[in-house]
């Protein structure tokens, strides 16, 4: 393709009326998505691994902390639609559905902090409230789930010290609250200038397709 | 020197005032510290302004790609938490917009002959490296074997500035097939007083264009002072040490891990985490040090702390991007020059890359431009010379 300064300068100048209209179309439906699209908020927490100090096999004397569970192995379960209450899903998302659960799973990141011993979740909903709302329910499950498997570890490793006859020096963490749910400033999507940056690039492509098409096929 | 300098330029004088000028600057950006870091991309900008009205050509459709690239990442990349620090993401869309400009300029080369400027350089670089080196020692007195340590440097860190001094080598020798051994012995000169180990890289991949191109005399030259300069960085940077300890490779095989060293894994991600996504902080942690000598904050995980440009690209643009990159500068270049000549173009920010900026770096993007357009002047000159030159032999 051929792109020749001058060529493009004397073109603009020819089209200038019919991009300027294509621009201020794409900028009224950038203003019409803004005010249809409902303002996403996000809340942030993290919520640590229950953890069991254990003797080191290959030094007898040290000990190390482990995770009662691999914290990838329970981000896992989290992405199951299905792992969550209908309450839950009910407080978040309105009623409960298939499709509901599903967009749940998907406004929900996790990714690990510390050395891996954290776990930090981001949630994007709608609205200011219900996102902090769901912010609450979802700590309340994650904490109740790592709380189960705290205490089934306690209790097969305390069953296995009496029988082992052992000291019982073993120790023990609960999971717990590493960062308050803490929301977003203001909405984070979307996300006004880009919005409009993008509705004028896609407004001079149309127009410019537009132009092009129109002299092709001489409509 | 001076001689030298004469015989292959016509021009001691510029090359002494040149010199005179490139030290005043140096000395000026060692004493004061000035912020330099995107000096090369607003010249870059400013040139395209300049020759802008020149603007006349056939533009590759790649022009395009990068321009959605550019724009897709940008617009469509997943936001990062409200709660971490924005990403330096600028950085990270540059090959993009590198590309759009090596499509839409390709031929935009400037009215005077780049020859001797770019000869001229080849002899300036290593004279500033010296004066470096001079200026290191008045300030901090250092002893003959702390100066050998030091990094010296023109205007950025020198891993940057090899690439581009291997581009002009690249064209002085390639593109104007003014094949004296001197140059190759200062390209050797410039490796040895930067201790770059990824400038070594860059060299050994040159050397060996270098060496299918000369005569069995100067290939023995060559092969000597290329074994003289591995000896001298090997000895001096300890590039015998484990390959674990060096912090691109570590940082290389934390992005590995993070996608449990599962190529699958990292197919599964066909464009990457984005650019505003931070660095997972079990990462970050893993390479102390790292974020606060980036960012200045040791919770700043910017993904632009994985300096090799591959681990980043790996990271944030994913594998499926990150092959694409070097693909799309290789045909650009390539419908240019040529296969051959483009390889040897394109060599050194392919090597660089695997150790500091590469593809988004300003300099390295000149050396590319510069390679172009001293091959569109010779091919005014000569318009024998088609896109696959004739054997350089």
């Amino acid at each position: 393709m051929k792109i020749d300064y001058f060529s493009c300068l004397a073109w603009l100048r020819r089209h200038w009326k019919t991009l300027i209209l294509f621009e201020v179309v794409a900028c009224i439906i950038a203003g019409i998505y803004l005010f249809v699209t409902p303002p996403i908020y996000e809340a942030n927490f993290a919520v640590s691994m229950p953890k069991v100090q254990k003797k080191d096999i290959t030094l007898e004397s040290a000990t190390q902390w482990r995770l009662m569970v691999s914290s990838l192995d329970f981000m896992r379960g989290l992405q199951n639609p299905l792992n969550y209450s209908e309450g839950l899903i009910a407080g978040c998302m309105g009623q409960d559905s298939n499709a509901n659960r599903k967009q749940l799973v998907k406004s929900l990141q996790m990714g690990l902090m510390s050395n891996g011993d954290v776990l930090r979740f981001t949630l994007r909903l709608p609205l200011k409230e219900p996102t902090a709302h769901c912010a609450l329910l979802l700590q309340e499950l994650v904490l109740t789930q790592l709380t189960q498997v705290y205490d089934e570890t306690v209790a097969k490793v305390g069953a296995q010290l009496i029988l082992d006859n052992a000291a019982p020096s073993t120790k023990f963490e609960k999971p717990g609250i590493a960062q308050s749910i803490r929301l977003s400033d203001s909405f984070i999507y979307p996300q006004i200038a880009k919005v409009f940056m993008f509705a004028l690039i896609l407004g001079f492509c149309v127009g410019v397709f537009v132009i092009l098409a129109r002299v092709k096929y001489r409509v | 020197m001076l001689s030298i300098v004469y015989k292959n330029t016509n021009s001691a004088w510029a090359f002494l005032a040149l010199l005179v000028v490139g030290c005043a600057l140096h000395a000026l950006i060692f004493i004061w510290r000035i912020p330099v870091y995107y000096l090369p991309d607003l010249i870059l900008g400013i040139y395209l302004i300049y020759k802008l009205p020149d603007l006349n050509q056939d533009v590759s459709p790649l022009f395009f790609v990068g321009l959605i690239l550019w724009l897709g990442y940008y617009f469509f990349s997943p936001p990062a938490p409200d709660t971490q620090y924005t990403n330096n993401f600028f950085v990270v869309l540059k090959p993009f917009l590198y590309l759009s400009i090596l499509a839409l300029y390709s031929k935009n080369d400037p009215q005077w002959s780049l020859r001797r400027p770019l000869t001229l350089f080849l002899y300036l670089y290593p004279c500033i490296l010296l004066w470096n080196l001079f200026l290191v020692r008045l300030q901090e007195n250092a002893s003959i074997g702390q100066l050998m340590n030091t990094r010296p440097f023109f205007i950025f860190e020198n891993n940057f500035e090899i690439t581009f001094y291997l581009n002009c080598f690249a064209i002085v020798f390639f593109i104007y097939q003014q094949k004296q051994v001197q140059y190759f012995v200062l390209a050797a000169l410039v490796i040895i007083l930067s201790g770059s180990r990824s400038g070594l890289l860059s060299f050994a991949a040159m050397s060996v264009f270098y060496f299918l191109a000369v005569s069995w005399r100067q290939r023995i030259v060559a092969l000597t002072l290329a074994l003289a300069v591995v000896f001298y960085i090997g000895k001096g940077r300890n590039i015998t040490a484990p390959l674990n300890s060096i912090d691109r490779v570590q940082s290389l095989q934390a992005i590995l891990d993070h996608y449990h060293n599962s190529f699958w894994e990292i197919l599964s991600l066909p464009f990457g985490h984005g650019i505003y996504e931070k660095i997972p902080g079990y990462i970050c942690i893993r390479l102390p040090d790292f974020a606060e000598w980036f960012t200045g904050n040791s919770h700043n995980c910017d993904p632009l702390m994985l300096q090799a440009f591959y681990s980043r690209a790996l990271f944030q643009f994913g594998i499926y991007i990150t092959i694409l990159i070097p693909l799309l500068f290789l045909l650009l270049v390539k419908k240019e020059m040529g296969w051959k000549l483009a390889c040897i173009v394109l060599t050194p920010m392919t090597c660089v890359a695997a150790s500091v900026g590469g593809f988004s770096n300003g300099l390295a993007f000149w050396g590319i431009l510069l390679s172009l357009y001293a091959f569109e002047q010779v091919r005014q000159v000569n318009p024998a010379l088609t896109a696959t030159p004739a054997p350089t032999r």
